[in-house]
């Protein structure tokens, strides 16, 4: 700690400039991460809010909500068992307005009362032939009141309410009363997808009795929505990339800086210093740094997002801000590596001129 | 009286590709408690391999290194760290002091290492600080002192773990002749002082005035 702190003081322009690159870096990292998180519940706020952790599907769907059509034996089956469970409608569709653009809803039909009602933040509960919209419709000019026509079945709907953290696929989600889904079908209830709510042996042992269905994990249902993974993956690739790229340019640095000290590393030994004790230097000081340049990054992060545009997707939870600066911390030390190496292996003789 | 350090048939070899290279080829001497040795010789006659050994960097290829009166030619990697950091005092060529401690730190280190009590470690160095003249330095950092400065604060740190040894390498190599004489004297002083052995390697005839006893290498042997 002695050698680290007071040497970080008197080298303050070099370390303030390592700092600086570091502070950059995980500023870049803590934001992409933010806007993949914020994507990710922009595309699928409802699933992620539902609290839901298996869905049982049709097994020729593909792990895609609207494409999936549950039997009624599946049906029959899971209602029988001893599983709370929650079916519901889903399907693409868009609104035609006269004299505006058409505009791209989900449209979904669940039972109100049910766990995995949406909230309603503002108007109230759909009677028959009312719905429910997501509050972002708003953007389009469309307030409570208004009637709209749903493409796919020529039926108008009066819209009763806003709902919050209702989208699917990036489109707002569109609740809509179980006689109209109903009459969209010739009267019959169309089941896309059963929400389990169960632990994950009971929602095997669901899966078990299921003929033409499957039971699958949250995070399929999520990479089952077009356009999902390929968002994410890409994402996930810069923030990889980013990680890399940190470990090499500490390790570049750092490894610089350690080569021009070898020869005070080499009189530290052999005035008598342990090896050990120019390691947990070198460590502190990899430490301190990234420490300091994490908390500015951090700072800075969650400030700039309060200032951000409404309509930009950004989410940081706590769990993501300490996982990456974890990660930023290991990164860190990967890159150090390569420099404590070089100061295991520093030659006591170079303090002596002709040594050999 | 016991010799502080003995080199008793010290011989060192190293291996330079296929060649073997002879740099000390039988070297014995001892050197006695308040007894300050110069040791000079021609560029090449191993006077800094010498040094090497007598200070624990390097281990002999054979003979035995008696450090009051305990072989430590064979000792390990660690042990010879402990006896460097306790028991041997280093003044190299340059100070090579550490650019960002102040003169007081520099001292400081040295019992940090060997984790001594701090009270009694600072009161020494500054004792020792201002018998060497440097007391209004104690809060500088080594970029604003003169060379002879710079090599009185080496002194000091040397001095700083009460060593048994004082080994300095052409200590006045970075020094004109004034500054030089008066690093030297004070070194003299400190030695007979304290009752410590010193051994200097130096090309510079004039400071052999200060030392008891003269020993010439050449050709990695004793003439």
């Amino acid at each position: 700690m002695f050698l680290a702190l007071k040497e970080l003081r008197y080298e303050k322009t070099r370390y303030a400039l390592v700092a600086g690159i570091m502070f950059l870096i995980s500023f870049l990292v803590l934001f992409v991460s933010g806007l993949a998180q914020g994507l990710a519940f922009n595309n699928a706020s409802s699933l992620e809010t539902m609290n839901v952790d298996h869905f049982v599907l049709d097994k020729e769907a593909e792990h895609q909500l609207t494409r999936s059509l549950v039997s009624d034996e599946d049906q029959q089956v899971i209602e029988d068992g001893e599983v709370d469970a929650t079916p519901f409608g889903l399907h693409m569709t868009m609104l035609i307005r006269e004299e505006a653009s058409n505009v791209d809803v989900a449209m979904m039909s669940v039972d109100l009362n049910s766990p995995i009602a949406p909230t309603i933040i503002e108007g109230q509960t759909p009677s028959e032939g009312q719905a429910l919209i997501h509050e972002s419709i708003q953007e389009e000019g469309i307030e409570i009141g208004d009637v709209v026509t749903d493409n796919a079945s020529d039926m108008e709907f009066e819209v009763s309410g806003f709902t919050e953290d209702q989208t699917f696929s990036h489109a707002p989600i569109m609740h809509v009363h179980e006689e109209d889904w109903r009459e969209m079908r010739d009267g019959e209830f169309i089941v896309s997808t059963i929400a389990i709510h169960g632990s994950e042996e009971e929602a095997a042992q669901v899966g078990e009795q299921l003929t033409d269905s499957e039971v699958i994990t949250l995070d399929e249902a999520l990479a089952g929505i077009p356009g999902y993974s390929a968002e994410q993956g890409s994402l996930t690739m810069m923030i990889v990339f980013l990680y890399i790229i940190a470990a090499f340019v500490l390790a570049a640095f750092f490894y610089v800086i350690t080569i021009q000290k070898l020869n005070q590393f080499g009189i530290m030994k052999a005035i008598g210093s342990p090896v050990s004790v120019l390691a947990k230097s070198l460590l502190v000081q990899v430490m301190v740094l990234s420490a300091v340049s994490l908390t500015l990054a951090i700072v800075v992060t969650l400030g700039a997002s309060q200032i951000m545009p409404e309509g930009l997707p950004f989410q940081l939870t706590g769990t993501m801000v300490a996982i990456s600066a974890g990660l930023f911390l290991l990164t860190a030390i990967v890159g150090s590596l390569l420099s404590l190496y070089k100061v295991a292996k520093v030659d006591a003789l170079e303090a002596i001129g002709g040594g050999k | 009286m016991n010799a502080k350090l003995s080199l008793q048939h010290v011989q060192k070899t190293f291996i330079d590709g296929d060649r073997t290279l002879t740099v000390l080829k039988d070297v014995s001497f001892d050197i006695f408690p308040g007894e300050f040795v110069a040791i000079v010789g021609p560029s090449g006659s191993g006077k800094s391999t010498m040094l090497s050994i007598a200070g624990a960097l390097l281990s002999p290829s054979s003979g035995k290194l008696l450090l009051d009166g305990k072989n430590i030619a064979d000792a390990s990697e660690k042990e010879r760290q402990l006896i460097r950091l306790h028991q041997i005092g280093f003044i190299f060529q340059s100070s090579h002091l550490l650019p960002y401690l102040t003169v007081k730190d520099q001292l400081m280190l040295m019992t940090r290492l060997s984790k001594e009590s701090k009270k009694d470690a600072e009161h020494r160095a500054e004792r020792l600080l201002t018998e060497l003249g440097l007391h209004h330095r104690l809060h500088h950092y080594p970029e604003r002192l003169s060379g002879g400065e710079r090599q009185r604060v080496a002194i000091a740190r040397s001095w700083m773990n009460e060593p048994d040894l004082i080994l300095a390498d052409e200590p006045t190599a970075s020094l004109d002749t004034e500054r030089g004489q008066h690093v030297i004297e004070q070194l003299a002083q400190q030695v007979k002082q304290k009752k410590r052995a010193a051994i200097m390697v130096t090309h510079d005839e004039r400071m052999l005035a200060y030392c008891d006893r003269v020993i010439t290498l050449e050709d990695g042997a004793v003439s």
